[in-house]
């Protein structure tokens, strides 16, 4: 049942094809939360990485244990555990992003692409093999993650990582920075135009 | 794979796997609340150096704070005092609801206690971009300069004006630009100015009066005027308190304990004093009931007994109520280091 698994394609597969926000779209609700700006996009997606990771690594690795009945409670469980030692790193050794990223951490836990990882693949893998799924759909997660905190702050708040990019003479020529990117429907706009242009580039993706 | 696990598998697995992840989240919690508790204690020096006008690095805030500043209390609300070369600024912390949580902050004002020297404000959870904006230094800086007291020494405090302080119905030196898309956060804001400010009016008045010579018809003069402000607070918010004793002991307490304990703090407390405690000088024991008494004479009739004494206490040296009040926070402080450390 567990035969030899392609690590790499475990890695890159989540950034193209199966990406959990372009094509499996999970994790929508953060994804629109925590990208006005570029940075604490970043960390979250560094976060997400982590959780994702392990969670699948400690999951597989109790997989054979771990009632049917009960493996959605378990597996809230070890994510949540998991979730809360992030906020506490995060606030104990980068302070400053703790505070804006604020209950998004929190959130991670009823992030869909960690549970759905876990049904998916996590429970019926060996752990080596679902940490590297999990890190994976982590990067799937974080790159679209940073498009769209590179967009939204470039055009929201004309900066980049908070550094000034637009520089003040369009200001002062009529230039106005964007709001509409700096609320959340924005972000669902270009994650649909990202969808789209991912899909008509490779056409296997559209469902019928 | 797939065994039939029994009823008494599950619950046993499920206790044992509770038990195992807190105590892991327990010991993260423990090992990591001394730098947690740092990082805060850093941050509000930081900000309160900043409201002064002084930068300051993580690395180099406890050196500098403990420099600058100095402590006092007020009616059991603390009030940070600096002394630099141009005279004594005094600092005021401040609290209130912004749109989706707490926000808070440190005002400095010059000797006069009428000018501002810098603000610096936070938040727990506003929007970014648009309620979040009050954090950034172009908002700040628009408070510097202005006034809270009016020309004739009425309290007005400083409004954050929708479309604009041109708009401001009143002087513009009372009036900065509101954050446009962050009105409810910009309204907590002038909020959060106004009950602070004014939980803090007897004291400014207090050391105006020190300041200038004891005078009787100054002395008259602002005890008239602190109570028509007073009132109209009173009569402005129904909900809150109704005697002013009450108001100026109860309602900062309240919101202490509801708004500004971040969530996290609740949870992994292990002490009852810690976090908390590091913000405002909150007295878990019972106040010497003397001592309370006495300090809440805020009462419009008795407003000119309590300025009087001030006076005397001005005349007299420094030796007065504020220093025995130190003296207790200073006690009761210790009080909990003593509590803190029996626990451990």
């Amino acid at each position: 049942m567990e035969q030899k698994t392609n690590y790499l394609k475990l890695i890159t597969s989540p950034l193209g094809k199966e990406n959990p926000i372009t094509v499996q779209v999970l994790g929508i609700c953060s994804a629109l939360a925590v990208t006005v700006q570029l940075e604490p996009a970043l960390v979250m997606a560094l976060s997400v990485i982590v959780v994702t990771g392990f969670s699948g690594l400690i999951i597989s690795a109790m997989r054979n244990s771990i009632p049917l009945r009960v493996r959605i409670v378990v597996q809230l469980m070890v994510v949540s555990a998991l979730v809360i030692l992030v906020d506490q790193l995060l606030q104990a050794f980068a302070y400053q992003m703790s505070k804006k990223l604020s209950v998004f951490v929190g959130l991670i836990i009823t992030n869909c692409i960690v549970m759905g990882r876990f049904e998916a693949f996590a429970m019926m893998n060996r752990p080596w093999a679902a940490f590297i799924d999990g890190v994976g759909n982590g990067f799937g997660y974080g790159l679209i993650l940073i498009v769209l905190g590179f967009f939204r702050e470039l055009f929201g708040s004309g900066t980049l990582l908070g550094i000034q990019v637009v520089p003040q003479s369009w200001y002062e020529s009529g230039y106005e920075n964007n709001g509409l990117f700096i609320l959340p429907p924005m972000a669902l706009i270009l994650a649909g135009i990202i969808i789209w242009i991912q899909r008509s580039r490779n056409r296997s993706l559209i469902e019928t | 794979m797939k065994k039939n696990f029994s009823n008494r598998y599950i619950f046993i697995y499920i206790t044992v796997l509770v038990i195992v992840i807190a105590l892991v989240l327990s010991l993260a919690a423990t090992l990591l609340q001394q730098r947690q508790d740092d990082n805060r204690k850093i941050e509000k020096m930081q900000s309160i150096l900043r409201s002064a006008g002084i930068e300051s690095s993580v690395e180099n805030a406890m050196l500098l704070y403990q420099k600058y500043v100095t402590e006092e209390l007020y009616d059991e609300h603390p009030v940070y005092v600096t002394q630099i070369d141009n005279g004594r600024i005094y600092i005021f912390p401040l609290r209130g609801k912004g749109l989706w949580g707490p926000v808070w902050g440190f005002i400095a004002l010059k000797e006069d206690m009428n000018t501002v020297v810098g603000i610096t404000l936070d938040h727990k959870g506003e929007t970014p971009g648009l309620g979040a904006q009050i954090t950034t230094a172009e908002f700040q800086n628009q408070f510097r300069g202005k006034k809270i007291f009016d020309d004739r020494g009425n309290f007005v405090s400083i409004t954050l004006v929708k479309g604009g302080a041109g708009n401001f119905s009143g002087n513009r030196k009372h009036a900065v630009d509101a954050i446009s898309g962050g009105t409810l956060t910009s309204n907590g804001v002038t909020e959060m100015l106004f009950s602070n400010l004014l939980m803090y009016e007897p004291f400014m008045k207090e050391r105006l009066d020190r300041l200038a010579a004891p005078d009787t018809v100054t002395k008259q003069d602002t005890a008239e005027e602190v109570t028509p402000a007073y009132r109209q607070y009173r009569s402005d918010t129904v909900d809150k308190p109704q005697t002013p004793s009450a108001f100026i002991t109860d309602t900062p307490k309240k919101s202490v304990r509801q708004q500004s304990v971040p969530e996290q703090e609740q949870q992994q407390q292990t002490s009852p004093v810690s976090a908390a405690d590091t913000f405002q000088k909150m007295p878990e024991q019972p106040v010497p009931q003397q001592q309370s008494n006495d300090s809440q004479q805020s009462d419009p009739e008795k407003q000119d007994v309590y300025l009087d004494t001030a006076a005397e206490v001005s005349e007299t040296g420094d030796t007065g109520q504020t220093t025995s009040k130190k003296e207790n926070s200073r006690k009761r402080r210790s009080n909990k280091k003593q509590v803190q450390a029996d626990e451990e």
